[in-house]
């Protein structure tokens, strides 16, 4: 150990989180120096977003200090971490699409106004020096909402280091980056790391962890697991870090035999954001598709369910070619989608239970269009005790329900459907462990009970517990496909990663 | 009023009791409204309770009630209705012209037909074709309206010499036990509309269409054909609307039903429907329905002129609507 070691920029020293009942963060330790950059990388749910908003006020701390320059700091507020120089870029959700870029920058910033009149000239150079510094190839005239998704997340970081903010935090900037915007962005860091800007990384690309960090934190189970240098570190030490020993009491056994005939088959899929996708389903199997958020796994669901237009390809149910344009067609012949986005999609919040349940399914509780109310009343109810969701009654608003309640409302809604084929998109994002493992004893039953299950994860580790199969995704494609070695969680993370 | 009738039984059903109270907490502004403008109207004029004022606030409300179940059903949906005064301007023109030359049975008919086919066009506009409620309604005000004119060139028809005029006076001014038929006729409505939405699939998938019509369409079901019903059903509601408004008046005038959008729209929301859809009761637009009636009746029994009666309904409906925010607010 040094002896005159410099104060930390900034100090975290045992900063716990608790969400009711998941602990979130465990003790985290963290040391961070003046003008370096701090890759921090872990599985989803490892803590590193939660660690952040506790950084950025979003989120109260539950116990723990937090020291910038040696000063201790109760951060209760965004307004707070702003004030003392700690931002956060956000992906362009602070941008408004009417404006233009120097606009955008500019907005809600002093000194360009004087009486309530904005100093247009005042207002363009300062965005142009901003511009020419970082050397972006952006046009501050340009409105917002012509300006590619990439362009856009330049713009809000050009925004927020107008702030001069001493510590500045990446949060997956680059997951919606094409090659080259990734290379635009990484020079923008290095210029930053000239002018001496702290910075925070967080990334699930490895490579931009390894050009970009002087040091890399790794995370896993809330809990800080290592902090190394930057130098000869090999990808495959990181990924074992990252996912550390397996913990498979969460996941019931897979116990029984898939039957070889293929009840979904798709050939040469492509949609705008999907190409040539290849694949089938067994009867009676869980299938994974494993693959980053924007690797085209949600868009591949929302094909064959009829939400995407197909451009090219085949799907055959059965063996037998059919054509899906909505999912009207889909629920026809058998298929069900949980959507990634349980509020957004899935669940009409402001009804209740049973009206949500009801939905997928009129058939067996209602004749001619009248319903059936003790039939109704009876199917939730006792689809409610069999998943065991927690709620005062069936009548219970939907969108009072816990998330974990929720996406059991919504798979009593598929269940009731009596789908054949059901892709479940992300199930137990959001939730928390107890939900989840219950989550995957359901999974389990409907295999049992001859459902077949497309079941899409970011987390590698479910995906390994309760599938037979793993398809990984990346850029829209398939990857490769995992199954002898289900446990060689190496091989799928290549496959994920751009190796 | 329907939907949510509490058993008074002695048996003191515990279940109904509890539906009970939740459903007086969720429409507590509007019946505290309701009460608090009945209190004043009794307080200010003696006649207000008698059996003769009674029954005219029970035929002064019959068009907007009749007309607001349709408005109901397509807020419900999330869209709106501009064109319902111009609906029932259709129908109460064409029964009144038709009468003239066929039965007057199927006078109704083929009005209701004309006035439903308008709401479908209107629907099929807003759910195939996918352009903004407010926009289609908006160009079917004017359409509609102008269809009026056209047909009548602009001079009320006059039903009584013609064929079937014993029916519709008999419609517009009879009463059964004190009740006048046009008071059962918007009762049935009211009720069969309350019924729909509890009972029936339709009910079920126009809420949820209301509430989130992508969890809907994620659900299998054929959301644009869906969000065209309750347009095809105000159109309906106002041909009925129009034929009770002929009846009434004895003429079919094309200027009828001037302004009653934004007495139906102000009756839904004043008995505390969202406007983004998905949240609303009958009994809450019927509470609604009553609370501007009763102001009109009591400032008519006043001789106030119409002027500052359209002030005090705007002021009316804003601030009920303002409480009912606060109430939300304060809940979450």
């Amino acid at each position: 150990m040094r002896e005159h070691e410099v104060t930390p920029i900034l100090e975290l020293r045992n900063i716990d989180k608790h969400f009711s009942n998941v602990h979130a963060l465990k003790s985290v330790s963290l040391q961070i120096r003046h003008g370096e950059t701090m890759a921090l990388i872990g599985e989803n749910g490892a803590g590193k977003s939660t660690l952040m908003k506790i950084l950025t006020g979003v989120y109260e701390k539950g116990s723990g200090d937090i020291f910038i320059e040696g000063k201790k700091h109760n951060i209760t507020s965004p307004s707070y971490a702003k004030k003392i120089g700690i931002s956060q870029v956000y992906q362009q959700a602070e941008l408004i699409p009417e404006l233009t870029v120097a606009e955008n920058i500019l907005i809600g910033e002093m000194g360009f106004s004087s009486k309530g009149f904005i100093n247009w000239k005042e207002l363009k150079k300062t965005a142009c020096k901003f511009i020419e510094k970082y050397q972006l190839s952006i046009d501050p005239d340009e409105k917002i909402k012509n300006m590619s998704v990439a362009n856009r997340q330049l713009v809000s970081i050009v925004k927020v280091l107008l702030r001069n903010p001493k510590i500045l935090i990446f949060d997956e900037p680059t997951a919606v980056f094409s090659n080259l915007e990734v290379n635009l962005l990484m020079n923008i860091i290095n210029q930053l790391k000239k002018d001496q800007i702290t910075i925070i990384y967080i990334s699930h690309r490895l490579e931009e962890v390894f050009r970009i960090a002087d040091r890399i934190a790794i995370m896993r189970d809330g809990y800080v697991v290592s902090v190394i240098d930057n130098i000869n570190v090999k990808k495959e030490d990181l990924i074992q870090q990252m996912l550390g020993r397996k913990s498979s009491a969460m996941f019931p056994e897979k116990e029984t035999p898939v039957s070889e005939e293929k009840i979904l088959e798709v050939k040469n899929l492509s949609s705008e954001k999907i190409k040539n996708i290849s694949f089938f389903l067994k009867q009676g199997e869980i299938l994974g598709i494993a693959g980053l958020v924007g690797s085209g796994r949600t868009e591949l669901a929302r094909a064959i369910y009829g939400l995407d237009r197909i451009k090219r390809g085949n799907i055959y149910i059965n063996g037998k070619e059919v054509k899906i344009k909505s999912p009207i067609d889909a629920v026809k012949h058998g298929l069900f989608l949980a959507p990634e986005d349980r509020r957004g999609e899935g669940l009409v919040l402001v009804r209740s239970i049973k009206d949500n349940i009801i939905l997928s399914n009129f058939k067996n509780i209602s004749r001619c269009g009248v319903l059936y109310t003790k039939k109704e009343n009876s199917a939730t109810q006792d689809l409610m005790n069999e998943l065991s969701i927690k709620a005062d009654s069936i009548h219970m608003m939907a969108g009072k329900l816990s998330g974990g309640n929720q996406q059991k409302v919504i798979i009593a809604k598929a269940l009731l459907a009596r789908p054949n084929i059901l892709i479940f998109d992300e199930p137990t994002q959001g939730i928390d462990v107890g939900a989840k493992s219950e989550i995957y004893a359901l999974l389990m039953k409907m295999k049992k009970e001859g459902i077949s299950i497309i079941f899409i994860s970011s987390e590698i580790e479910e995906l390994q517990g309760i599938c037979t199969r793993i398809i990984v995704m990346r850029n829209g494609a398939i990857m490769g496909e995992v199954d002898s070695e289900l446990e060689n969680s190496e091989k799928i993370l290549n496959l994920m990663y751009r190796s | 009023m329907v939907e949510h009738i509490p058993s008074f039984s002695a048996k003191g059903n515990k279940a109904s009791s509890r539906m009970f109270r939740s459903y007086l907490r969720m429409q507590l502004v509007p019946i505290a409204v309701l009460a608090f403008i009945i209190l004043v109207a009794s307080l200010i004029s003696p006649v207000f309770f008698s059996k003769a004022n009674m029954q005219n606030l029970f035929v002064q409300v019959t068009l907007n009630m009749v007309v607001s179940m349709g408005m109901l059903l397509v807020i419900l949906t999330g869209g709106i209705d501009l064109s319902v005064g111009s609906t029932v301007a259709i129908s109460g023109v064409f029964v009144a012209g038709f009468m003239r030359n066929i039965p007057v049975g199927i006078a109704i008919l083929l009005a209701l037909i004309i006035s439903t086919s308008f709401g479908a066009i209107t629907g099929f506009i807003v759910s195939k074709v996918k352009i903004a409620p407010f926009i289609v309604t908006l160009g079917m005000m004017s359409f509609a309206r102008g269809i009026a004119y056209w047909y009548t060139q602009s001079t009320p028809i006059i039903w009584t010499p013609f064929a079937g005029a014993n029916f519709m006076y008999a419609l517009g001014s009879n009463t059964l036990c004190g009740i006048p038929y046009l008071a059962l006729i918007w009762i049935s409505i009211c009720i069969l509309t309350a019924l729909m939405l509890k009972y029936t699939v339709a009910g079920r998938i126009i809420y949820a269409i209301g509430g989130n019509a992508q969890a809907v369409r994620l659900s299998g079901i054929d959301v644009s054909k869906w969000q065209a019903v309750p347009y095809i059903l105000s159109g309906f509601l106002c041909g009925i609307g129009g034929i009770l408004l002929t009846a009434r008046l004895g003429v079919g005038a094309p200027t009828s039903g001037t302004g009653l959008e934004l007495d139906a729209i102000a009756a839904v929301v004043i008995g505390g429907t969202s406007f983004n859809g998905g949240v609303g009761t009958v009994s809450g637009a019927m509470i609604g329905v009553f609370i501007l009636g009763i102001i009109n009746n009591i400032l008519d029994l006043m001789n106030v002129a119409a002027y500052p009666q359209m002030m005090l309904k705007g002021i009316i409906v804003v601030s009920a609507v303002i409480l009912a925010t606060i109430r939300d607010r304060y809940k979450s």
